[in-house]
């Protein structure tokens, strides 16, 4: 009899293997990210709309050298990741995020701008303790592993966050926030259901601003007490990186718990090649405002919390901004098209406009501009000195951007970094790598 | 009673178990490959040391990567020494050259002011730098010249 298994086990063994190999690789996860661009927006996406999500504790790098405990939503069965995953549903779905809890304490997860969001099957409630107070905001999961399932119909399209409706202020700075993006039925490449949003959708991107206070982090990672009324926030995030991890690409491997780069790359507007402008999601999940400014270029202001720019007649309302100001809790979507100005032969920079020296290229006191030596788009070949081939990739341009609250520029107190990113634009032919 | 066993009988039985263990190790690969995070989050990255550079700088080297869509170089330092750190900073004409020990392509160009007014102990900063004529490419190992010498075989990620 055990001979007779034996042979059995050597017939069905490598059949087993097999299947088992074959189905590891081809059988699809509850949910899916698009195929990780380098930089840009990074979708999940489900099918079903079904996302499966865990609140846990883990580590987020900061570009001083810090290690800040935070928590965070992430993908049940995958890793920790700050912010959590940006999930992206069309107009009026079905909805389900079902959420795992891994902390010590009970967690939520509020839809703002979501209709008819249900809990376990029942309207999602706000909780009480026994003396009445106020706990939660919106159904919870119990601490150490207790779970909810919220059910909602995707709202307007546009841009929400997505973040913990329990101890708010304590769970929210811990970094319990994520996007979420809903699209216009039919029509991916719109904002909302208005065909003057729609943008290039190789160039979409997802500015999550955030803050973090060191010192709160500590107490919770030690679970000592932390006095609210000393709360001063030391580092500032978009997609939960610093600058310059802002500028890194997705994924970078550095930054295993922070996936989402910041980096805007894109190229000038041009009526045939690149007619689209680039789409700018705003989320403010701090506790003040953030006024972001690009430098160089301003956006258009097209929505704001998933309401179009728009008048009671639908006339347009959406206006040009030099600075993108979102209150805490607030969405900003933005267009931003670059024009191409100067010329050195149609339109060349006026004599009067003073150009950098080749002299003061350089680190510290100067200009601290981003300067190829030549003032044109593309072109590398004007002021350079012999035998230097050019001094950028292909005559590219990077603007920073950035938070005017100069505070918030910093790591640390450290200038050059914080709420800080950089807009690289590119030739229109584009920039060979090689 | 005496079980004779043929040569190939043997050998038969041997293959199936070198094909089975070759099938688990495969199936391991698989399960790795699909529900492991990225490869390169959990490669080991090392940047060489030298104590007599940085005992001179005051600063370490930490990292070379390229940043910005390949467009940027970045170069990341710890401080040691607060106060050579500092001469080291404030010596704006004379940043560090990078140059690709393969392609003997150099960046010297900074493009961004460096991080940072106080320096502190422990406390980590950047340079970066502009990728001029893609001098340096991820995977690449660059040479850092200073005045006080040069750091060799510094990995680009």
């Amino acid at each position: 009899m055990p001979s007779l298994n034996r042979k059995r086990l050597r017939l069905v063994a490598p059949v087993a293997l097999i299947a088992a190999t074959v189905g590891v690789m081809v059988v699809p996860g509850p949910q899916s990210s698009a195929a990780g661009p380098v930089d840009g927006m990074e979708c999940e996406t489900s099918s079903s709309n079904s996302f499966s999500l865990t609140a846990s504790g883990g580590y987020a790098s900061t570009p001083d050298g810090n290690a800040i405990y935070m928590w965070s939503y992430g993908d049940t069965g995958g890793s920790f990741q700050l912010p959590g995953p940006t999930l992206c549903v069309e107009s009026g779905a079905h909805v389900t995020v079902a959420l795992r809890n891994a902390l010590p304490e009970p967690t939520s997860i509020m839809f703002p701008g979501q209709n008819n969001v249900y809990a376990n099957g029942k309207p999602a409630q706000p909780e009480t303790d026994a003396n009445g107070t106020l706990t939660s905001m919106t159904t919870s999961a119990g601490a150490n592993s207790g779970t909810v399932t919220y059910t909602f119909t995707a709202g307007n399209p546009g841009t929400y966050l997505y973040q913990s409706g329990t101890d708010v202020q304590k769970q929210q700075q811990m970094g319990l926030y994520g996007a979420l993006v809903v699209r216009p039925k039919g029509h991916a490449d719109w904002d909302n259901n208005n065909s003057s949003s729609a943008f290039s959708p190789e160039h979409e991107y997802l500015f999550l601003l955030s803050e973090v206070d060191p010192d709160a982090h500590l107490a919770v990672e030690r679970k000592r007490a932390f006095n609210w009324n000393n709360y001063t926030p030391r580092y500032f995030m978009i997609n939960g990186r610093s600058m310059p991890d802002t500028i890194a690409p997705n994924h970078a491997a550095w930054l295993p718990s922070q996936p989402y780069g910041a980096l805007i790359h894109i190229q000038p507007y041009d009526a045939a090649k690149n007619p689209k402008p680039a789409l700018i999601r705003y989320l403010n999940a701090g506790t003040t405002s953030y006024p972001f400014h690009p430098h160089g270029s301003d956006e258009q202001l097209i929505a704001r919390d998933g309401h179009p720019a728009q008048g009671p007649g639908g006339e347009d309302l959406s206006y040009s901004n030099f600075l993108i100001d979102p209150a805490p809790g607030q969405t900003i979507d933005t267009l931003m098209t670059w024009k191409q100005e100067y010329d050195p032969k149609t339109n060349p920079i006026p004599s009067d406009i003073k150009l950098p020296q080749l002299q003061d290229q350089i680190v510290g006191p100067g200009t601290e501009t981003w300067f190829s030596e030549d003032p044109y788009l593309g072109q590398t070949n004007s002021q350079l000195p012999a035998g230097v081939v050019q001094n950028n990739q292909c005559g590219e341009y990077y603007h920073v951007a950035h938070s005017h609250a100069l505070q918030q520029s910093t790591n640390f107190g450290a200038s050059f970094g914080g709420m800080m990113t950089l807009i690289r634009i590119d030739p229109l032919n584009g920039c060979p790598t090689q | 009673m005496t079980h004779v066993t043929h040569w190939s009988t043997v050998i038969r039985r041997q293959a199936g178990r070198i094909m089975i263990v070759l099938l688990a190790l495969g199936f391991i690969a698989a399960v790795g490959w699909r529900f492991a995070g990225s490869a390169d989050a959990k490669s080991n990255y090392a940047v060489p040391q030298d104590g007599k550079i940085e005992s001179k700088l005051g600063v370490r080297i930490t990292q070379a990567a390229l940043v910005g869509d390949g467009g940027l170089v970045e170069i990341r330092y710890t401080v040691l020494d607060n106060q050579r750190a500092s001469a080291f900073q404030s010596d704006v004409q004379h940043p560090p050259l990078l140059k690709n020990e393969k392609s003997g392509k150099t960046a010297w160009r900074t493009a961004l002011m460096r991080q940072g007014h106080e320096l502190r102990p422990g406390q980590t900063y950047f340079i970066l730098y502009e990728n001029n004529h893609n001098a340096i490419k991820r995977g690449d190992k660059i040479e850092i010249s200073t005045g006080s010498g040069k750091l060799a075989h510094v990995p680009v990620r």
